[in-house]
């Protein structure tokens, strides 16, 4: 793997400018800081020179945006008004900010019940207007600009301080928080290296929409009569001033108003583009997007030639893949998820998947299903199920087809359950809606398939909610809603990946029976060879989008003929496996999909490579009756 | 008294009525060089024992002693620096790993915390022998841990552990979310270092296979309990609680599929509201088949049977 050392501030920058809003927000407080450095010595005399038989005019040559009621120019005294009314913005943030992150913090790593009661504090807190509080608070101290900063920033505090007691006690939850705990990290140090730099991207979001909400309430306070004083002005100050002569110079009251809604927005646009150029996680797409990439092969499509694979019995294949390619778009060309693979799969046969993260088993399953995401593409010679073409266009005669003769069968459960609903309502949905069912009728069928994934009491369990399920029960309910229109084909995949062993056992159990009482072939993905050897008669070894290897279990368990399925079955430490003996190991890492190795996928960590495999992919052919292997090393004489 | 010692360790969540009693005085030793192993289904209390011993988590009672010395009642300096002896290395190194320091600040971090007095320029070297040890290669220190692979996080984790000359390390299912051949090549690596450095481990897993390949002696946990403890081979061949039998015979096998003797029937309970007796009995083989054994495993708690010398179960049918 290459990596590009790139300059912090480089690193920082870039993100910072793909945000689109970041670029004009720049340069409107860029122009701002300007005013405020240079506003009030250009301009500041101006502003202040009264003319009284000039007084409110409207714009002119002489003055552009006209004058106020003593003849002072406008254009002068808002330009000049933005030194105070943006420093009071950014005290009053400031005050606001360290009061509250602090106050936010030390709950967040408080004692149980300290924290209770801070959070508790702080609902409360939040629950009073923060301009009545301000209000309130200037009551007390009285008026003038002081008091009002302080006003604000103490009626801002409770907001910063429900934001860092809330993202410091997910963050504290990290098992990053725990590991520096065991280490014996101080306190200080904790908060300041693990704490703070991943809260502070969303701090500095507030940061800036504060200060915009601060500059609104500090004119606001200054509007009431309450905050900047004659003879200084804010822009709040302009604000009233303008307001009481508005029908005959709206311009007056309409300058310093535009200027408080533009600052306001522009701090909020440059503080989000700059949380994300804070982010370390954005400052190379490239790198992010590799840790989760799905494999693939750019290089164009190998010529694997069709074995002739007539089922024994002479029966048409239950599912027949041929030239399968899945392809997602990538800016650096397609990446190919799956790439032209073929094998078909005879009524009642279980088949089995193996394969690591990246090799295409779910893109394979996910497009057998046509289920794979936009803005992936599938594409095929041919996608038959039971004789039906899975490519046809008329997508509600597929959809309806493939809702009574597939059923799927993922990972997680819990996310494939609808919280809100009761496990019979849509245990029984796919009957209700393919097949036209009564709903009663629909239920009485739920319950009987319920009990045939061994589910106790299935006629009291259809009125539970799928949280009072464990997570083998839900798995098992979920094959229960697959088996409700007599599929054909079973689609699991990594259906045990999240459950205990014992349980793990169950789920198998079940699918085999299935299998054995309703004749229902099924596709099992699986990681864990384990399991696929525990229930499959038959199992395609993927790499890098291709199946490198097709072959029964009883070869594969006494004899392999790829090299990476021999290095994988060896890589796997079995309750039968010598302790003495370290594991083998796979040499390197599965290849990048963007540089894709030319010829054999698996070459460059093959200990048998040819100098052929380099250059030619070794197509998926018969090595022996019912195996076949994607291997030239393989597929020679044997010496 | 040399070793990592848990005594009657008790770990609990919460108060009241609503207390969760995670841990339920599990005992267990780990010797110097040697794997422990601790297996059990989600919920049997395994993470929250691991995070009672490293003080994660509060214990209710029970002590946890390195060479002797009380890590759970020591308190302030002499605290943090008895527990830097015993390090952990979580299941997903995403979460481990802080996303916004480079894998160099947080290997450098541990050395710092451990030793404050090393220069900064032999701070840097030791991080780079460190990930020169775990198979990282010094280059590494540059990269964010979002650039690694799980296998690279993992063992960038291992060299954290390690930074502090820490001889125990608790290892929390710490391949359960890498690929079958990177898992092999952390197992060597775990394997290579316990040789070169004489590490005690405390090995948690759910995959029974990896345990027993990785350790000396197993223990069992079920609902906070540890129902048996004993040399691997022992465990593996001859487990005498109804629930190790149980759960051996559920491991999935790369061979044919066997006849089965004893299945488990019904869920793990709720843990909240454990069973009385012997928490196994409303899903033990054994105790279903016999109504008076029944009885007593509903009533009284199964003492501890002392098969051999290092061989204990705590089963009201055994022995």
């Amino acid at each position: 793997m290459s990596r590009r050392r790139r300059s912090p501030t480089l690193q920082t920058a870039r993100p910072f400018f793909r945000a689109a809003s970041a670029w004009p927000a720049a340069a409107v407080l860029g122009l701002l800081l300007c005013l405020v450095v240079a506003g009030p010595e250009l301009w500041g005399a101006a502003a202040l020179k009264t003319s009284i038989m000039r007084s409110g005019e409207g714009p002119s040559a002489d003055f552009l945006l006209g004058t106020d009621r003593l003849g002072r120019d406008l254009l002068a005294r808002t330009v000049t008004a933005s030194r105070l009314s943006l420093g009071l913005a950014l005290a009053a943030t400031a005050i606001a900010g360290v009061l509250g992150v602090s106050l936010g913090i030390t709950i967040a790593f408080a004692t149980p019940r300290l924290q209770a009661a801070g959070l508790r504090l702080i609902e409360v807190l939040l629950g009073f207007p923060g301009i009545l509080l301000a209000i309130f608070v200037t009551a007390i101290i009285g008026p003038g600009v002081e008091s009002s900063v302080l006003a604000i920033g103490i009626a801002f505090s409770p907001e910063f301080a429900r934001l860092a007691s809330t993202l410091a006690l997910s963050v504290g939850g990290r098992d990053y928080i725990a590991a520096a705990r065991v280490l014996g990290v101080g306190r200080v140090r904790l908060l300041r290296r693990h704490v703070l730099p991943n809260i502070a991207e969303t701090l500095t979001i507030a940061v800036f929409s504060t200060t915009g909400a601060a500059l609104i309430a500090i004119s606001s306070l200054s509007f009431l009569g309450l905050g900047v004083q004659p003879p200084r002005f804010d822009w709040g100050r302009m604000l009233v001033e303008g307001v009481e002569s508005f029908y005959a110079t709206p311009i007056a009251a309409l300058a310093p108003a535009t200027m408080i809604a533009t600052t306001g927005l522009a701090l909020g646009f440059f503080g989000e583009a700059l949380a994300r150029a804070m982010n370390p996680l954005l400052w190379s797409s490239a790198d992010a997007s590799e840790a989760d990439r799905e494999s693939g092969n750019a290089a164009g499509v190998t010529t694997a030639a069709r074995p002739d694979l007539t089922l024994s019995d002479g029966t048409p294949p239950l599912l027949d893949v041929d030239g399968l390619t899945v392809t997602f778009p990538a800016p650096r060309g397609d990446v190919v998820a799956v790439d032209n693979i073929d094998f078909r799969l005879a009524e009642r046969e279980i088949v089995g998947i193996v394969g690591e993260s990246g090799s295409g088993k779910t893109q394979t399953a996910l497009a057998i299903s046509r289920l794979v995401s936009y803005p992936g593409r599938v594409a095929a010679r041919r996608l038959t199920l039971a004789g039906r073409d899975l490519l046809a266009a008329d997508a509600r005669a597929l959809d309806r087809f493939l809702g009574t003769r597939l059923a799927l069968v993922f990972q997680d459960p819990m996310s494939s359950l609808n919280p809100a609903l009761s496990i019979g309502t849509q245990v029984a949905e796919p009957a209700v809606v393919h097949q036209r069912m009564r709903r009663d009728a629909a239920l009485l069928r739920a319950g009987e398939r319920m009990g045939e994934v061994h589910i106790p009491r299935p006629e009291d369990r259809l009125a539970q909610y799928p949280h009072e399920f464990s997570g083998g029960m839900q798995q098992r309910a979920m094959i229960a809603m697959g088996l409700m229109n007599d599929p054909a084909l079973i689609v699991a995949d990594e259906p045990t990946t999240a459950l205990d062993v014992t349980i793990q056992a169950q789920v198998i159990e079940v699918l085999r029976e299935i299998n054995r009482r309703h004749r229902t072939a099924i596709l099992l993905i699986s990681h864990n060879i384990g399991v696929i050897a525990g229930i499959c008669s038959r199992v395609l070894v993927m790499y890098a989008g291709r199946i490198v290897e097709d072959v029964s279990l009883a070869t594969l368990l006494v004899g392999p003929a790829h090299p990476y399925t021999r290095a994988l079955m060896a890589s796997v430490p079995d309750v039968a496996a010598d302790r003495e003996q370290p594991l083998q190991t796979i040499a390197g890492q599965p290849p990048d999909p963007g540089r894709l190795p030319q010829g054999c996928v698996f070459a460059p960590r093959c200990d048998l490579v040819r100098a052929r495999c380099r250059t030619d992919a070794p197509p998926l052919v018969a090595l022996a009756p019912r195996h076949r292997v994607a291997c030239w090393v393989a597929h020679e004489p044997a010496p | 008294m040399s070793g990592l010692m848990v005594e009657a360790l008790a770990v609990r969540y919460g108060s009241g009525r609503h207390a969760l009693a995670a841990v339920d005085r599990a005992s267990l030793a780990v010797a110097d060089g040697q794997t422990h192993g601790l297996v059990g289904e989600s919920g049997s209390g395994k993470s929250s024992l691991a995070r009672g011993i490293v003080g994660l988590a509060h214990t209710a009672a029970g002590r946890v002693l390195l060479d002797g010395a009380d890590l759970t009642n020591a308190r302030g300096a002499r605290a943090r620096t008895l527990r830097r002896g015993v390090q952990i290395v979580f299941q997903n190194p995403r979460g481990s790993l802080n996303p916004r320091m480079t894998v160099g600040e947080i290997v450098a971090e541990a050395i710092l915390v451990h030793r404050p007095a090393v220069r900064a320029g032999d701070r840097e070297a030791a991080v780079a022998a460190l990930l020169e040890l775990v198979g990282l290669g010094a280059a590494a220190a540059e990269r964010f841990p979002h650039q690694l692979s799980g296998g690279q996080g993992q063992r960038v984790a291992i060299a954290r552990a390690l930074a502090t000359e820490a001889r125990f390390v608790i290892l929390d299912e710490v391949t359960s979310a890498l690929d079958v051949s990177v898992q092999a090549n952390i197992l060597n690596l775990l394997r290579r270092l316990q040789r070169e450095r004489g590490l005690g481990f405390l090995f948690i897993s759910h995959d029974l296979a990896v345990v027993r390949y990785m350790s000396d002696v197993v223990s069992v946990m079920y609902l906070g309990r540890i129902v048996e403890t004993g040399p691997v081979a022992t465990l593996f061949t001859d487990p005498r609680h109804p629930y190790t039998r149980t759960l051996m015979e559920a491991v999935p096998r790369v061979a044919m599929p066997t006849g089965r003797t004893l299945r488990l029937a019904g869920e793990i309970p709720d843990p909240r509201f454990p069973p009385p007796g012997c928490r196994f009995h409303t899903r033990c083989p054994l105790a279903s088949r016999d109504a008076a054994l029944m009885a007593r495993c509903r009533s009284v708690e199964p003492p501890s049977v002392r098969l051999t010398e290092r061989h204990v179960v705590h089963c009201h049918a055994a022995g």
